[in-house]
């Protein structure tokens, strides 16, 4: 993050304006060098003990170690510990909870950090006193939380039995709900019967949601209010710097070097040894900012306008197209000279990235040519030649290894938790989709 | 012939012609000996090769060919094997150089440990048989002709060694060994191959390593490399009596065939489900698309077909689809091997062209050698494998992986639990209707990753000091 008082302001703000739930958290932990391979293998060891499906309202976490590094002018970068979350609740009450359940393996971890923490009662305030804002971040089931997702998996995937069993021949009559003898057959009920049929069915299971997802809360939508006219005022205010940011940019582009980087084989084998365990993945990638003034405050700017894109166009689980991103979130570090891009989506780092390249590119490569190493655009949107062979290579070569890494509802796509409200919704209200699509959301 | 467009009698004939003329197929693999007579037996091997030219000049005479087309590609192991150096390699993929076997690979492709596809249980390829180096690509008239050949080529003193061949055999009409036309729809190369519709056109990169692709720009490739391709083989095993026998079992007999329909995305006689979804009609067009059928009503989103070539029907803009789509798009050489399953398997109304054809039932294994070519293997087959065919989540789907050749998945929802299974859905009139089947019947045997060098190439492996 950009350092002194700008920055202190600027994440102050987005803080207030912070209404998009479920919230993000990052907190960056600077640790001596000498210590990153001591905490990788505690952090290895750790995740059983580190209780996170005990946690409330977690919906992913990780914990990662950044390699001290240099910048473009030999400038020393520290290493960190990475602690990033997507939370329902508070920090101060997921912190809270969590050193209740994990206090000592939490010591254990954090005080490998610089002026780290002794006690369990010093995790919390370590933790937040380390906490910095996202410049960019997308959510991809907006307002969803822990416990409904998993609520209405299980309501999704009781009634689709349930409908299978009205179909099903074998099916005893009259048993839960199906065709008693003499009814009509299922090939005879309409959709309207069969959803009336399917909410009785769930009224006489209190397990499963009784009611319609409640609503964003007013604090909330006002909070939104308040966002949308101070990011309108923002853009309103570029719109004239416009034509000079798209000069220099292409100035940028034809005088800046071109350089080349690649992943070494190895390493990313070593990655993908995590990948593709479930159909859910994570992507944890650092990257240095081309070196000057200019692309820096570019980068700023790109990500702001992405942020605003992801909040206030791409709300409701698609980015620019792409419906596998759960959370997504980008941080510039040191001053804005390293890129830290966190991301949980579906499907595999291919299709993901052919995403990148594909649908997504609007939302994307405006913000990857800042860096070094990516392949050149043309006015900051257009892929130069070469573009899609050479972008998978330098992000893969960016990626770093996720340490620990936690899903409340693995097995999940961001299309299952979408389909599943939507059958919420259309089950207790008449504002979801009409009988006959809700059918076939089963 | 137009700018990016390669010289025919650079491209070894598999990369333009699946040799439909030569109803005899062989695959055999080798392990070369030292790297010297390695190289000695590939110069022998060289004016032996068929080219793209000749195929060419073949099919435009309708002429078939006077002897057996032979093609040659080599795996990472062999190219080291035949003494190219490790640096002359390097720019290859890291699919190729790394081979098929990996475990994040299998993941990938479906060959979990433990699972029907274990790669130790292959007979070849995998981590417990002899390496393979090369594989020999023999197409002819009959099968005494290509007894010759293999006679010719490796005879004892070239000190060429035979891992395991794997013969094909012919069935009529196309078909493959649950009873369905096969290798229907293909992309297609301006100036390689003959014209078809114009949703399927790719540049001849998406194919030829050195040339343009659809960006406009070529795949990484080392000098070697131009002109080549990347080649899978993949021997799958078919076990068609309890695939027919679970169906059966499952929906009954009458209504097998109209599911296992379903299930492949067209009738046996290759119509399409989406101009015919009755089947009332017999249509061999295949220049449909999917974007009218958003729900898969006339053909279920996970059908086999439509898994493996989308078309126009990804997301909600069909010219973006295919514009997608055809950056992942394979060439398939393929052949079916083994006798056709015996009379009893068989369910009510299906067509008796496969029992009619090919050898009698020995007992033996059947299956199809699935053989493709690209210029990526991560961007084509194994993009294709994991993100559409083996993909439980692909369009939407909940839970189910592609119903004829998916492998299968630990399920992960609802009361099925962690079971390994399968399920299947097709929309019914109103609500969506379900299978489910416990196994799967089609499983790798033997697999790996191979690279088919161009005459370039071929020429410089067999020089190389």
């Amino acid at each position: 993050m950009t350092s002194g008082l700008p920055a202190a302001v600027g994440s102050a703000a987005r803080s207030v304006f912070a209404w998009r739930r479920p919230g993000t958290v990052t907190a960056l932990c600077p640790v001596p060098a000498a210590r990153t391979a001591e905490l990788r293998t505690r952090l290895a060891a750790a995740q059983p003990a580190l209780g996170l499906d005990r946690l409330t309202g977690v919906h992913f976490l990780r914990l990662l170690v950044l390699d001290a590094a240099h910048d473009l002018r030999g400038r020393e970068l520290p290493a960190r510990l990475v602690f990033s979350a997507v939370l329902d609740r508070t920090i101060r009450q997921t912190l809270a909870d969590w050193v209740d359940v994990a206090g000592d393996t939490l010591v254990e971890i954090f005080s490998c950090c610089t002026n780290g923490p002794s006690t369990p009662a010093d995790v919390s305030p370590f933790l937040l006193a380390r906490c910095v804002v996202p410049d960019t971040y997308h959510v991809g089931s907006p307002d969803a939380t822990v416990r409904q997702i998993q609520q209405e998996r299980l309501l999704a995937e009781e009634l689709r039995e349930f409908v299978g069993r009205l179909i099903d021949p074998r099916t005893t009559p009259g048993a839960d709900g199906a065709i008693a003898a003499g009814e009509m057959t299922a090939g005879e009920m309409t959709a309207g019967e069969i959803r009336r049929r399917a909410l009785d069915f769930v009224r006489a299971r209190p397990h499963l949601p009784q009611h319609p997802r409640p609503g964003r809360s007013v604090p909330d939508r006002a909070r939104q209010v308040a966002d949308l006219a101070a990011t309108g005022a923002v853009v309103a205010a570029g719109v004239p710097l416009a034509g000079a940011a798209m000069a220099l940019v292409r100035y940028l582009e034809k005088t800046e070097p071109d350089v080349v980087i690649r992943p070494d084989d190895g390493r990313v084998a070593a990655l993908e040894q995590a990948e593709d365990m479930d159909v859910q993945n994570q992507f944890t990638m650092i990257a240095t900012v081309r070196d000057s003034v200019e692309r820096r405050e570019l980068l700023r700017a790109t990500l702001f306008l992405s942020d605003a894109y992801s909040k206030f166009l791409a709300n409701s689980g698609r980015l620019v197209g792409v419906e596998t991103i759960h959370f997504a979130r980008i941080h510039r570090l040191d001053g804005g000279r390293r890129f830290l891009f966190m991301s949980d989506f579906d499907g595999s780092w291919s299709r993901y990235l052919f995403d990148f390249l594909t649908t997504g590119s609007f939302a994307v490569v405006p913000n990857w040519t800042n860096l070094l190493g990516c392949p050149k655009t043309e006015y900051l949107m257009e892929p130069g030649p070469g573009f899609s062979q050479r972008f998978l290579p330098f992000t893969r070569a960016g990626q770093v290894r996720t340490d620990v890494w936690f899903s409340a509802y693995p097995g999940l796509t961001v299309t299952d938790i979408l389909r599943h409200g939507q059958i919420r919704r259309g089950l207790f209200t008449d504002d979801g989709p009409p009988a006959d699509r809700w059918v076939r959301l089963l | 012939m137009t700018a990016g467009e390669p010289d025919l009698d650079q491209l070894q004939g598999l990369l333009t012609s699946a040799f439909p003329r030569s109803p005899a197929g062989r695959y055999v693999l080798v392990a070369l000996p030292d790297a010297e007579r390695g190289r000695a037996w590939l110069r022998s091997l060289l004016p032996t090769i068929t080219f793209s030219d000749e195929v060419g000049e073949q099919i435009r005479a309708r002429r078939a060919a006077d002897r057996p087309a032979v093609n040659v590609a080599f795996t990472a192991a062999g190219l080291a094997a035949l003494g190219v150096p490790a640096d002359r390699t390097a720019d290859f993929s890291r699919e190729f150089r790394e081979g098929m076997v990996t475990p994040h690979r299998q993941r990938i492709l479906g060959d979990l440990d433990g699972s029907p596809s274990d790669p130790r249980g292959w007979r070849w390829g995998g981590p417990g048989t002899d390496p393979v180096h090369a594989v020999l690509l023999l197409f002819g008239a009959d099968e005494a002709a290509l007894d010759d050949v293999v006679g010719e080529l490796l005879g004892a003193a070239t000190g060429v060694r035979v891992v395991h061949t794997v013969p094909t055999v012919s069935i009529a009409d196309g078909r493959e060994h649950f009873g369905f036309r096969d290798a229907i729809a293909s992309p297609w190369v301006p100036g390689l191959h003959r014209d078809r519709a114009k949703r399927d056109r790719v540049a001849a990169g998406e194919l030829v390593l050195g040339r343009p692709d659809l960006t406009g720009q070529p795949e990484p490739f080392p000098p070697v490399g131009r002109d080549g391709s990347y080649l899978v083989i993949r021997q799958l095993a078919q076990d068609v009596p309890g695939f027919w026998t679970a169906l059966r079992q499952s929906v009954g007999d009458a209504q097998a065939v109209r599911w296992a329909a379903k299930m492949t995305g067209r009738w046996p006689d290759g119509t399409a489900l989406i101009r015919s979804p009755g089947g009332a009609a017999a249509d061999p067009s295949d220049d449909f698309g999917y974007h009218d059928d958003p729900d898969g009503v006339r053909c279920p989103l996970g059908a086999h077909i439509r898994r493996a070539n989308p078309r126009d029907g990804l997301g909600t803009r069909p010219d973006e689809s295919i514009r997608l789509v055809n950056r992942h798009r394979i060439f398939r050489r393929g052949r079916p091997f083994g006798a056709p399953a015996p009379w009893p398997t068989w369910p009510a109304g299906i067509d008796p062209v496969v029992v009619d054809s090919g050898p009698p039932d020995d007992g033996g294994e059947r299956g199809v050698v699935f053989v493709c070519l690209g210029a990526s293997l991560a961007r084509q087959f194994e993009f294709v494998t994991q993100s559409w065919v083996n993909n439980p989540k692909f369009a939407g789907l909940y839970d189910e992986a592609d119903p004829i050749t998916g492998a299968p998945h630990r399920r992960m929802s609802g009361s099925r639990g962690s079971a390994i299974g399968f399920e299947f859905t097709a929309p019914g009139p109103v609500l969506n209707e379900r299978i489910d089947r416990p196994a799967t019947y089609v499983r790798c045997v033997g697999g790996g990753y191979f690279f088919l060098p161009g005459r370039r190439g071929l020429a410089l492996i067999a020089a190389e000091a």
